[in-house]
């Protein structure tokens, strides 16, 4: 039963506070009240009406209790949302464009388009589907999973939006309408439609649509929320929406929680460094996979990671047209991100890290304007935030070698086998499997030399022939083949490169 | 997304130039009757001295030229070199020119063969002391 208010009243009188005494024969007196005129008799403070304002504040309580009541809460819990990635004000956007175009588009996570002349726009705080052509409805909708389960039952679709002609959801199973519920244009508004699932519904075939019933180019909706409850509800009735756990949300609209890191040789703590330099200054290579192309640019290595002073940059093969996320964390645990598609702009964090395009795909900068130590760098395909990154994950010693290694393979100071061919000369044959065949690098001091067990020889001609990603011949020509001997070694040939 | 301050001027301009480096040269070395025996590109050579450029571009074909510019090994199976330099540009040998080339090894001598000749030498010294006698 509702409260039904006291409503006070004040007591005016004419003459407040006012008296009249009665001595009484035993010597007491006795007060009356003398109020004059009464202009307001006023709300008594009796116990009926104390008591009616206690039990209101007691009733008041107990609901109050109820609500809160784990029982209570229990039940506010199992009103899920069966729709993913519902929160348009902050929703995941694994693509990373802010406008999606297309016949059909796949838009942010979980949610499309219906057809051909529809647009969605990405905002701050909200989303936006327009229209290109008056005849098409601004759309965007989410294909319900697992509805089948709910056959035969009644769930209301719901969402918080606004537009500028009139805004409906409409509920569809397969390409029949099955219910739909329209609003006002004008400011945001909370929009519900309760339906029953059909008994016959498929898998995939019940579909949400947030619609503006467009009549001309521009027409739009924008939506901040949207929900679908089982059980009928009413705009008043309606559960309060909850905001998902984003991380929840990536669960499930599929989106990579641990992603592969694009890049190699990214733990500075502990690199790979074949060329065996702890410091480095100019131009070139410094540790696996990382170039410097700043002269005055100055790298080391020490416990804390890699310090650089300009730039250090590494080239990664992969599709520019793509949205990348790339993260750097410094010496000090803090980690900057940054998203874009390479293919439209450079992105990245200023003087923390930066990706540009380039004709095999992009180049990632370790960038820095003054002196600063890195301590790990990932580069991840997809849109992610500082919230939403996936945690670093060293990939281990010997799986970074042995990545780094289709790249580059030091050889300097390894004594090779070598092979006498009668007539022509003698071939070293250096198994490699790398990403495509290698340059050979010969030292450049004392070049290439073959020791038998008497003299050394020093080849006029050297030749690279064979060459494939898996092997090298490197055919030394124009020595004396009738007079070294059958065991033949090799040395001088400091690696074999197939860098980017 | 995520971008930040701006790269000021001085920065904007190393990045395109490194986006857009100058394109990898290729490099062949050819001996006196034009027979190519090495290529190789300048992000390899410092010394251009001897070598002839051919080519530019970008990519593994010109930056890795050593091993993926020509369509084919640099010799083959005997060891005879496959092209040569024609008008500043790699051509293949034919067959004639590539044969003519090469040299058959002399083959070193059997054991029997070694044997006999030992033999044949004894008997001579053989004879040449009994005749003394």
């Amino acid at each position: 039963m509702s409260y039904e208010r006291v409503t006070w009243k004040n007591r005016a009188v004419e003459k407040p506070m006012t008296y009249s005494i009665t001595h009484n024969e035993d010597d007491t007196v006795t007060l009356a009240r003398a109020p004059g005129e009464v202009y307001e008799a006023g709300t008594p403070v009796n116990a009926e009406n104390l008591n009616r304002m206690d039990e209101g504040i007691s009733e008041a309580h107990e609901a109050l209790k109820e609500k809160s009541s784990i029982a209570e809460m229990h039940k506010r819990d199992r009103v899920a949302n069966l729709l993913v990635n519902s929160n348009f004000a902050d929703p995941l956007n694994w693509r990373g464009q802010t406008e999606y175009n297309g016949n059909h588009a796949r838009t942010i996570d979980g949610w499309g388009t219906d057809g051909a002349n529809k647009k969605v726009v990405v905002s701050n705080g909200y989303v936006r589907a327009e229209t290109t052509i008056g005849s098409a409805y601004a759309t965007i909708m989410q294909k319900v999973v697992y509805n089948t389960q709910y056959a035969g039952k009644t769930l209301t679709a719901a969402a918080y939006l606004r537009s500028n002609v009139t805004p409906r959801i409409q509920v569809y199973n397969g390409d029949t309408s099955i219910k739909s519920g329209e609003g006002v244009s004008g400011d945001y508004q909370v929009l519900v439609c309760s339906f029953t699932v059909p008994a016959s519904t498929s898998d995939g075939a019940l579909i949400v649509k947030l619609q503006g019933k467009s009549t001309g180019v521009g027409d739009y909706l924008e939506v901040k929320w949207a929900a679908l409850y089982e059980g009928a509800y009413t705009a008043e009735t309606l559960p309060a929406y909850v905001i998902p756990d984003k991380r929840i949300e990536m669960i499930r609209c599929g989106v990579p929680l641990n992603p592969p890191n694009l890049l190699d040789n990214s733990w500075f703590v502990n690199p790979i460094n074949q060329r065996g330099l702890t410091s480095f200054a100019g131009v070139g290579y410094f540790i696996d996979r990382w170039a410097s192309w700043a002269e005055d640019n100055h790298l080391n290595l020490n416990a804390n990671g890699i310090t650089v002073t300009k730039s250090l940059i590494q080239g990664i093969a992969c599709d520019n047209t793509k949205t990348y996320t790339a993260a750097v964390c410094l010496a000090d645990g803090s980690i900057y991100v940054g998203t874009g598609i390479p293919e439209n702009e450079d992105f990245g964090v200023w003087n923390k890290v930066w990706v540009t395009k380039t004709e095999y795909g992009v180049i990632f900068y370790l960038h820095a304007e003054s002196e600063q130590t890195y301590r790990w760098a990932a580069l991840y395909e997809g849109a992610y935030t500082a919230e939403t990154l996936p945690a670093y994950v060293y990939k281990g010693y010997a799986a970074e070698l042995a990545e780094c290694q289709r790249y580059y393979v030091n050889t300097a100071n390894v004594w090779m086998a070598c092979h006498k061919i009668r007539g022509w000369g003698a071939i070293v044959e250096i198994p490699a499997n790398m990403r495509v065949a290698p340059t050979v690098l010969i030292d450049s001091t004392d070049g290439v030399c073959i020791y038998d067990n008497a003299s050394k020889w020093v080849p006029t001609t050297i030749s690279y022939t064979q060459m494939n990603s898996k092997s090298v011949f490197i055919v030394l020509t124009d020595v004396d083949n009738t007079t070294f001997g059958e065991s033949l070694l090799v040395k001088g040939i400091t690696g074999l490169s197939a860098d980017l | 997304m995520g971008n930040t301050i701006l790269p000021n001027e001085n920065f904007a301009e190393t990045v395109v130039e490194q986006r857009n480096p100058h394109p990898y040269e290729v490099y062949v070395s050819a001996d006196p009757a034009g027979r190519i025996y090495a290529v190789n590109s300048s992000a390899f050579i410092f010394n251009t001295n001897g070598w002839v450029r051919i080519d530019e571009g970008y990519g593994d074909r010109y930056h890795h030229a050593q091993g993926n510019y020509l369509p084919g090994p640099l010799m083959d199976e005997r060891g005879v070199l496959r092209y040569k330099l024609e008008d500043g540009q790699p051509v293949e040998r034919t067959q004639e020119e590539m044969d003519a080339d090469y040299t058959p090894p002399v083959p070193a001598p059997t054991a029997e063969e070694r044997m006999t000749e030992i033999e044949s030498a004894l008997i001579e010294l053989a004879a040449m002391l009994g005749g003394d006698a």
